[in-house]
């Protein structure tokens, strides 16, 4: 049952996506997040629903997944959608207040600000999902962050202990999920009942689970301080890399790709002035 | 009633279903168990060890077939899934991992509570079940996480004991432990099963434990039922055992070896005792009065 969690999953491939510098897919997720909410109107929307739609089918991630991972959220993106339909005023009325049944208007300006919110949430979660966690695996990851932060390391931020703290963590995520469902299993052998009664018995029904699974992770915490501190672990000084990242031409590309795409999409002189159109006002 | 503990028909499951991932884990396995007697389970890692247990007690249900205790499928109204986790007591791999009260007596009694046993009820099975695996009564008020790692064991083994299960199931109920602690775990077992005349079920890859404690043995191997028999006879398949990565008792191959230096001795002795009483005599000049 928990080993369904799809939650920050990386899926291996080969797909240009999954060769990039983590470096830019991070920056490329940063860049995108930010133009999701800057976006505007209509077109620079649909610029940016093209790029995704562009990137899905070029990481090769199934669409059914990512469907899988846009499920749990799809109750705040409707109530997202809901608060920005009923309070948004405007001036185009569409359904007075005392027509409907539960007196609140509708505008013009509600119905597309709902809209775009849950397109804004939608592609926020697409977008950094197939760009960064999806395509690339949790020890590139926090190689990429540590890299990308490594000049704060010199005004004394301890980069590489909090890239270390997150790598392990990542790691032992499903160490931790195999470890609850042995743990549910046993209790459930000796007779826990997890899915009767009221909430107070339900909560208390987890303590036999909670208990040993944080006195597992504690063993395993003093277990790996243990192994790291026999293999000379002392923190980043002087630490070298396997792996040492380097920029290729691919990921500079791909990284102008992006802003060019970006910019096209959401600097409205820019396509006013290549379309020839003056007014933008039908798009809103 | 049935004349069989439990009963794999025509059981089949698969892991992962739906994703890249997906893998047998038991093929059409047919299986009846005995009461009354200790039978063991070996198979390489991997064979179908594991999915068999955790079906003998409904945590997992089979794709296809169906799992009977004592003649009434799993799942049916007269063996709610609740009442086979009851019926048959499961003791996972490392149980102590599982040990959360802040009392030994509070720990094992968690079974028996969820029974809805009364208290005094639930008090003479925690001191049963502590005198089955040989803890003293003074242990009772002490927390399980001050004790050493073979007495955890104890407490968790006893846990599922006070729930008087009728099949007693054990996965690998001496792993980790020193070989003084791995004779004493067996020997409480042997003896539990020898008072209660229940039926126990023993996974374990030690052959030796294996030919000194059971009756019968399943072999398990990528996920079917490769053999079933007296544990005797099961160990005269040399070959066949050694062809899935098993092996025999150790003492077995001391004797082949002695066999094979020109010693009168038989086949089939499995444990050491056997070996003893083949050898003395031996020893002796062939008096056979030692």
């Amino acid at each position: 049952m928990l080993k369904d969690v799809t939650l920050g999953q990386f899926f291996p491939g080969n797909s240009i996506l999954h060769r990039l510098d983590p470096r830019i897919k991070i920056l490329t997720a940063v860049l995108l997040i930010v133009v999701v909410f800057l976006a505007k109107n209509l077109l620079g929307y649909g610029l940016l629903i093209l790029l995704t739609l562009l990137l899905v089918a070029v990481s090769g991630i199934p669409v059914k997944t990512i469907f899988k991972s846009i499920k749990p959220l799809i109750f705040i993106i409707l109530l997202t959608a809901a608060m920005n339909l009923f309070f948004t005023g405007g001036e185009n009325v569409l359904v007075d207040e005392r027509w409907s049944f539960i007196h609140l208007k509708i505008t013009a300006e509600g119905i597309l600000s709902g809209v775009k919110m849950a397109l804004r949430i939608l592609l926020l979660i697409v977008d950094s999902g197939v760009v960064l966690t999806y395509t690339t695996s949790p020890i590139d990851l926090t190689d990429g962050i540590e890299r990308l932060l490594s000049p704060f390391a010199k005004i004394g931020l301890p980069v590489h202990t909090f890239a270390m703290m997150m790598s392990l963590a990542l790691r032992f995520v499903p160490t931790l999920i195999e470890e609850t469902d042995k743990i549910m299993s046993a209790q459930k052998s000796r007779g826990a009942d997890f899915s009767s009664g009221n909430l107070i018995s339900r909560v208390k029904a987890l303590i036999p689970i909670l208990i040993p699974l944080l006195i597992s992770s504690f063993r395993r915490a003093d277990e790996l301080a243990l192994a790291m501190e026999c293999r000379c672990y002392h923190g980043g000084k002087g630490r070298t890399k396997m792996k040492e990242l380097h920029l290729k031409a691919t990921d500079i590309l791909f990284l102008l790709f992006i802003a060019l795409f970006i910019g096209v999409a959401f600097l409205p002189g820019l396509h006013c002035s290549l379309l020839g159109i003056t007014s933008f006002d039908f798009l809103i | 009633m049935s004349e069989y503990a439990i009963s794999f028909q025509g059981v089949s499951y698969r892991y992962g279903k739906g994703t890249p991932f997906l893998k047998t884990a038991l093929e059409k396995v047919d299986l009846n168990i005995k009461k009354g007697i200790i039978t063991g389970i070996v198979g390489h890692t991997g064979s179908g060890k594991s999915t068999l247990l955790q079906m003998m007690n409904g945590l997992l249900e089979p794709e296809e077939g169906q799992v009977l205790l004592f003649g009434e499928r799993i799942g049916s109204k007269k063996m709610t899934k609740r009442k086979a986790a009851f019926t048959a007591g499961l003791v996972f791999q490392y149980p102590e991992y599982q040990l959360f009260e802040e009392t030994v007596h509070k720990d094992i009694a968690y079974g028996p509570k969820n029974m809805g046993l009364s208290q005094e009820e639930i008090d003479e099975r925690v001191g049963e079940a502590m005198r089955f695996v040989g803890l003293s009564e003074n242990l009772l008020e002490v927390s399980p996480f001050d004790l050493s790692g073979g007495q955890k064991r104890r407490v968790a083994i006893a846990g599922i004991l006070a729930m008087r299960p009728q099949i007693l199931v054990l996965d690998e109920p001496a792993a980790g432990l020193d070989p003084k602690g791995r004779a004493e775990i067996f020997g409480n077992i042997y003896n539990y099963q020898k008072r209660t005349e229940s039926t126990v079920i023993i996974v374990s890859h030690s052959m030796d434990d294996m030919a000194k404690y059971t009756k019968e043995l399943v072999v398990m191997h990528e996920g079917r039922l490769l053999m079933h028999d007296q544990t005797r006879t099961v160990f005269l398949e040399e070959d066949l055992l050694r062809s899935i990565g098993l092996d025999v008792p150790g003492i077995t191959l001391v004797m082949k070896r002695l066999r094979e230096l020109g010693m009168p001795l038989e086949e089939g002795i499995f444990t050491v005792e056997e070996a003893r009483s083949a050898l003395l005599p031996l020893l002796k000049g062939g008096d056979g009065h030692a």
